[in-house]
């Protein structure tokens, strides 16, 4: 009896690890590394279009801009050969297109560094959570699928 | 006292809530409050960006083009001009745009706060109600903790010639609707059971608020030719002077009795009072309301007056199933309703307690967190989107936005919840 009683608060005990700490964990991780994939997917979107400004030798453009609430006002930019780009804590560098698409190659490797490293978070988390899982099911002697 | 001895029984409020019910009872409600207070900031941020964009847009056309930085996808900026500084693409919804001038614009704007001040005042009347829920649910959690008693009283039956003189004491008053629900011990049961307290509490507000409304109600009641003869047959069961309340009680004494409670003791005392003050009045209250219950629960069964509360509504949704005594008015306020239909009215709640209830109340009495049991309860979502090789996509567009579809800022944040 008293096996059987500890060997329930054990599961019990793996249970609420799992529940407490291991999956909130997994959901952290998992946020955190959908936010870099976020910037990652606007340095992306930024290349291609200095790409394409490039491409097609475009110098001046014509644009829509965004004063709130979706109220847009035209605007035009005369010269597109200089560029400010957002390179952290708040700066913004000008750079000719060159110099934009090197900065912008190193920031996304530099992201997807930091992806990478969320990846094997989130996979070493996905394991121990899979180990507990084991465990409880030694525990209760059922088989294992 | 007339009645002679009376039976009696006492139980502590523990038996009925526990302390623990009550305590979580009164912490769902402040959670619910806690979500209402939170969207109330979002909108509240919203009113105030619209009114910086008001503003904004009534001081561009001063000049005919600003110098600012353009910004080209999220993290890059272009220097450039603001031009047509009168012209204005306003997104209507649904990928719809209108072109507007400043003036124009700006009734736009003003018409979308108007409509954000519309759901913040909506949001805040729910707050208060939920408010006072919470406040009503702390209250009978002190209660329980003092170990507050109930005691439960049987109605005794009177002969004709007398009407019961009694006083009456909040928790028999409580104490016979509890008798139906202890019928049926559920968990929701229970939590019903607070929520038949607050209606009863809210009732003997009614009633005391009654004095002042009679006057009233003879100017509010329509009346009818075609339902002169309904009324007729009404009135007949509704006038002070003759003793039907007696012929009813004797009728459906053989059926009920254990039913008749202190309740209905609180309308025959006012039935009393009313009597000595003003006969006629009452009469012409009695028909008048007869007429217009009449209608109401032929028509809708919302009929019944505004000044019922809610669970009483649903009452008259109860007496839809008894044609026969249709004409019955299940108000405390009509000061003349004999015993029989009361009887009715008092078993009908109790049966439709659930859906009268407010579904958000309802929500949250019947929500069953497993606080005890800390389980995870969200959900783990992974995109790997980032991972494939990218798509090629369009660069047509120099403005480039994330959403596939221009969607309203609000509509974003909304979604993003």
């Amino acid at each position: 009896m008293d096996e059987i009683a500890s060997r329930e608060e054990k599961v019990r005990k793996f249970e609420e690890f799992v529940d407490r700490r291991l999956k909130p964990d997994l959901v952290k991780a998992v946020a955190q590394r959908d936010k870099v994939f976020q910037q990652q997917k606007v340095f992306q979107d930024l290349r291609r279009n200095i790409q394409y400004l490039e491409k097609n030798g475009v110098t001046s453009l014509r644009t829509m801009v965004n004063l709130g609430s979706e109220v847009f006002m035209q605007a035009d930019v005369p010269d597109t050969r200089h560029i400010f780009v957002d390179i952290g804590m708040g700066f913004h560098v000008e750079f000719t297109w060159s110099e934009a698409l090197e900065f912008i190659s190193v920031r996304e490797s530099r992201l997807a560094k930091q992806i990478e490293e969320y990846t094997h978070l989130i996979a070493t988390v996905k394991a121990q959570i899979k180990l507990v899982c084991e465990g409880i099911r030694e525990l209760l002697q059922i088989p294992a699928e | 006292m007339a009645e002679g001895a009376k039976m009696g029984t006492v139980t502590s409020l523990d038996s009925l809530f526990t302390s623990e019910e009550a305590e979580k009872a009164a912490r769902r409600g402040e959670e619910a409050i806690e979500d209402r207070r939170k969207e109330l900031c979002r909108l509240r941020e919203f009113i105030s960006d619209n009114s910086a964009l008001i503003h904004q847009v009534q001081k561009l056309p001063d000049e005919l083009s600003h110098d600012i930085m353009v910004p080209f996808g999220g993290a890059a900026f272009f220097p450039g001009r603001l031009i047509h500084t009168n012209e204005f693409l306003v997104l209507l919804g649904e990928s719809y745009y209108a072109e507007r001038t400043a003036k124009q614009t700006v009734e736009i704007l003003q018409r979308r706060g108007k409509s954000l001040e519309g759901h913040v005042e909506s949001l805040n009347k729910i707050m208060k109600d939920l408010e006072a829920e919470a406040k009503f649910f702390d209250s009978t959690a002190a209660e329980v903790a003092e170990g507050l008693v109930e005691i439960r009283e049987e109605y005794v039956e009177e002969t004709q010639s007398e009407e019961p003189k009694t006083g009456l004491s909040n928790t028999s008053f409580v104490s016979s609707s509890k008798a139906h629900n202890s019928l049926v011990p559920d968990e929701e049961d229970e939590d019903a059971k607070l929520m038949a307290r607050l209606d009863e509490l809210e009732k003997e507000e009614e009633e005391a608020v009654s004095d002042l409304d009679d006057d009233e109600d003879d100017e509010t009641a329509s009346s009818s030719d075609d339902h002169e003869v309904e009324d007729d047959e009404n009135a007949s069961y509704l006038k002070v002077d003759e003793d039907e309340d007696d012929e009813e009680e004797d009728d459906d004494d053989e059926d009920e009795d254990d039913e008749n409670t202190n309740y209905l003791k609180v309308v025959e005392d006012e039935d009393e009072e009313e009597e000595n003050d003003e006969d006629e009045d009452v009469n012409n209250n009695a028909e008048n309301i007869s007429e217009t219950d009449a209608e109401g629960l032929v028509s809708k069964p919302t009929g019944p007056g505004t000044f019922f509360p809610t669970s009483m509504q649903h009452d008259a949704i109860g007496l839809l199933q008894h044609p026969a005594d249709q004409s019955f008015v299940s108000s405390p306020k009509m000061q003349v309703a004999p015993e029989g239909p009361l009887k009715r009215i008092v078993e009908q709640p109790h049966a439709t307690q659930h859906p009268s209830l407010p579904p958000e109340t309802r929500e949250i009495l019947q929500k069953s967190p497993a606080s005890n049991i800390q389980a995870f309860t969200g959900t783990v979502i992974e995109h790997s989107y980032g991972l494939l090789p990218p798509k090629p996509s369009s660069n047509d567009s120099t403005a480039v936005q994330q959403p596939s579809r221009p969607v309203s800022r609000f509509k974003m944040q909304k979604g993003n919840r």
